[in-house]
């Protein structure tokens, strides 16, 4: 039954329009963001390249032997040639070509530590302790210090794909395709329901559970190999043009990351968690489409619940806001949701006396929501009458 | 083999669609005779397990069909009155996910797939999308999937509509040969599908069952009521609006024959009529063909 719902699934025309143009998205976004960061570096290095390509060969090879771990030593040290290089040369026309690619070079580690700070790692822990502190709870303060109290130091930093911004990148693309997973599913119950098919197949021996399981499960399996793939061109296209980051995450998204974390795990867990937020959508989007015949509805509602997490900052406060924002199915993704965004920013969610940091609570609401909505969608499919 | 319906009603808010509906269903092909509205589909939905009735309940040999579940439905063949379908699917293909719905072995279903599609006449578009064919094609697909499984209760509403002549003949021989051992329930408007292969009928009006019967003693009731009278053509349009006509032929020479039903015979050299189950169709819903003439 399963391979006939697979094989049903993939003779839908719509399916497969809206696979390749998953697929074509993928590309799209990875191949645009290389090209385009690759022209941002180039007016930072003032140089006439156009290809972006060939920007980013020159920061590969300026940056080649700038990997290694940042210690406050190592951050003075860079500082000083910085200081040493301008107070020379005055100007970056002056500078000779070697000194200034080294000046850039160093530039781009400074700017991630606080421009020289040598107790940037004080500075660190004492920013997350001030943020933390903002919230009125104790308990925020609290689990922030003790997560922090696990990062390692000092921090690691090579160049690679995690210099550029492609966490926001990564967040559109995933917002397209959890609105084409989204589209794919939301027929799945509802056209049998508007064609009348229905009523043949839910008086088949197994066209009550066993058939919405089946569904549900071709869904799915169709979704995440979809997603996978897709997730898989985007990164593989951004590794080939930047190549793997081994940084730490504290220097590549956000001093305030709580967790260890390098850059290529980041990757994994963006689409880990994109992952996530697409099952809980398209199980969200399965159940509407359990309920009611009209599929066009199944998909504005739908829709509507993915673009939702979206509007939560600007039009509800502080907390309200983080709880409707990461509650919601779509709430791992949106132009300004997502792991990235929930990474960079210091947030928690807190219940009297106990706190939780956002992108944990962002990994583990779809895990929760994905069986409860799968639930529902059986149920009501199997009690749904014409 | 004996389902029992008992007194099943289903309301849809303040309509009652079928109204304390007992039958005996037994072996054999059994008519549902009845106006549109009578209730002839929502009663076969609930039989289906469709639709769950207000009241009453169905039993399939003493067991309650509802507790019964997947082995009432292993045992059921249905075809809606609109047959819906995956518009992306061959004949093959739909056949095929059908039987798998039925929990068929895959070695017996593509046999079985095989005949019904050879009994029918669907070898030819086996490999054509459904939504290509014709309406008594897919029609006939409906048919096929119905039967796939050999069902032991084959519950068929308005199977015959969009078949041409040639294609009921071999349907009713078909169905004719498979109730030997099985109930078949067929509601259709096509009142002469039911009058030769229907061993028992039953007739539905406003939700209720007001018959049931085989044909002979359905026809009873309109036995001496059946007429048929040479008319002027000049006089069909008064005659129509005087008697209850079930058919008018014309016989050349300027007059028609015109069949009609009545207690008495109210056209002149009129003659008493052998009846038949369209003549007892229409003595029974007058009321109906009236609304429907307004």
């Amino acid at each position: 039954m399963f391979r006939l719902e697979i094989k049903r699934l993939l003779k839908t025309r719509s399916t497969i329009v809206l696979a390749a143009l998953a697929l074509a998205a993928s590309v799209f976004f990875a191949v645009n963001f290389v090209l385009d960061d690759g022209k941002s570096v180039e007016s930072r290095a003032y140089l006439p390249y156009t290809n972006g390509l060939e920007a980013i060969a020159y920061l590969k090879g300026i940056f080649e032997d700038m990997g290694g771990y940042v210690t406050p030593e190592r951050i003075e040290e860079m500082s000083r040639f910085c200081d040493e290089a301008l107070s020379t040369y005055q100007s970056f026309d002056a500078m000779p070509e070697d000194v200034f690619d080294r000046y850039v070079a160093n530039m781009e580690v400074l700017s991630r530590v606080s421009y020289g700070d040598s107790d940037y790692y004080q500075r660190r822990n004492e920013s997350i302790e001030y943020t933390a502190s903002q919230v009125p709870n104790e308990a925020v303060a609290e689990a922030a210090a003790e997560l922090n109290s696990h990062v390692d130091e000092p921090f690691y930093w090579e160049y690679g794909f995690g210099s550029s911004d492609v966490g926001q990148t990564w967040n559109i693309c995933l917002f397209v395709l959890c609105l084409i997973a989204t589209v794919i599913a939301a027929p799945v119950f509802s056209q049998a329901y508007a064609t009348g098919e229905d009523g043949i197949l839910r008086c088949s021996k197994y066209g009550r559970g066993r058939l919405a399981r089946t569904k549900i499960l071709a869904v799915y399996s169709f979704c995440t190999a979809l997603f996978l793939i897709c997730a898989a061109v985007f990164s593989g296209i951004l590794l080939l043009a930047f190549g793997p980051d081994r940084s730490s995450a504290q220097l590549k998204i956000s001093q305030h990351v709580l967790i260890n974390l390098n850059m290529n795990e980041a990757l994994a867990l963006f689409i880990l968690s994109g992952l996530l937020t697409m099952l809980a959508s398209i199980s969200l989007t399965m159940w509407l489409s359990s309920m009611q015949a009209n599929t066009v509805m199944v998909l504005v509602i739908s829709a509507a619940a993915l673009a939702l997490p979206m509007f939560a900052d600007h039009y509800l406060d502080y907390p309200v806001a983080d709880w409707v924002r990461l509650l919601l199915p779509g709430g791992g993704t949106g132009l300004q949701n997502g792991m990235y965004y929930e990474l960079s920013n210091l947030r928690f969610l807190a219940i009297g006396s106990f706190a939780i940091w956002t992108p944990f609570v962002m990994l583990a609401v779809p895990v929760v929501e994905t069986p409860v909505f799968a639930l529902l969608t059986r149920q009501t499919y199997i009690k749904h009458e014409a | 083999m004996k389902v029992e319906i008992q007194n099943l009603t289903k309301r849809f808010g303040q309509k009652t669609a079928v109204d304390d509906v007992s039958l005996t269903l037994t072996s054999g092909v059994w008519g549902l005779i009845g106006a549109n509205g009578a209730g002839k589909t929502t009663l076969m939905r609930m039989l289906a397990g469709i639709l769950t009735p207000t009241s009453g309940r169905v039993l399939c040999d003493g067991a309650d069909t509802r507790a019964l579940g997947e082995a009432w439905r292993d045992m059921l063949g249905y075809l809606p009155q609109h047959f819906g379908f995956y518009p992306e699917f061959t004949v093959a293909d739909y056949l095929e996910y059908m039987a798998a719905l039925k929990g068929l072995e895959r070695d017996f279903a593509h046999k079985k797939i095989e005949e019904l599609c050879d009994i029918l006449s669907l070898t030819r578009v086996y490999k054509n999308k459904i939504k290509k064919l014709s309406g008594g094609t897919q029609r006939r697909v409906g048919i096929a999937q119905a039967m796939l499984n050999d069902p032991e209760v084959l519950i068929l509403d308005e199977p015959t509509s969009g078949l041409d002549p040639g294609e009921r003949v071999r349907f009713r021989n078909l169905l004719s040969e498979f109730a030997r051992d099985r109930i078949v329930l067929i509601s259709t408007h096509i009142v002469s599908d039911i009058e030769y292969i229907a061993a028992e009928n039953a007739i539905m009006k406003d939700g209720r069952l007001i018959d049931v019967g085989t044909t002979e003693q359905l026809l009873r009731a309109v036995e001496g009521k059946v007429f048929t009278a040479l008319v002027p053509d000049g006089l069909l349009a008064q005659t129509e609006r005087e008697v209850r006509v079930v058919s008018l032929k014309n016989e050349g020479g300027g007059r028609t024959l015109v069949r009609y039903v009545a207690d008495a015979p109210l056209l002149r050299g009129s003659e008493m009529a052998e009846p038949r189950l369209e003549d007892l169709y229409l003595w029974l819903f007058k009321d109906e063909r009236r609304q429907e003439d307004v």
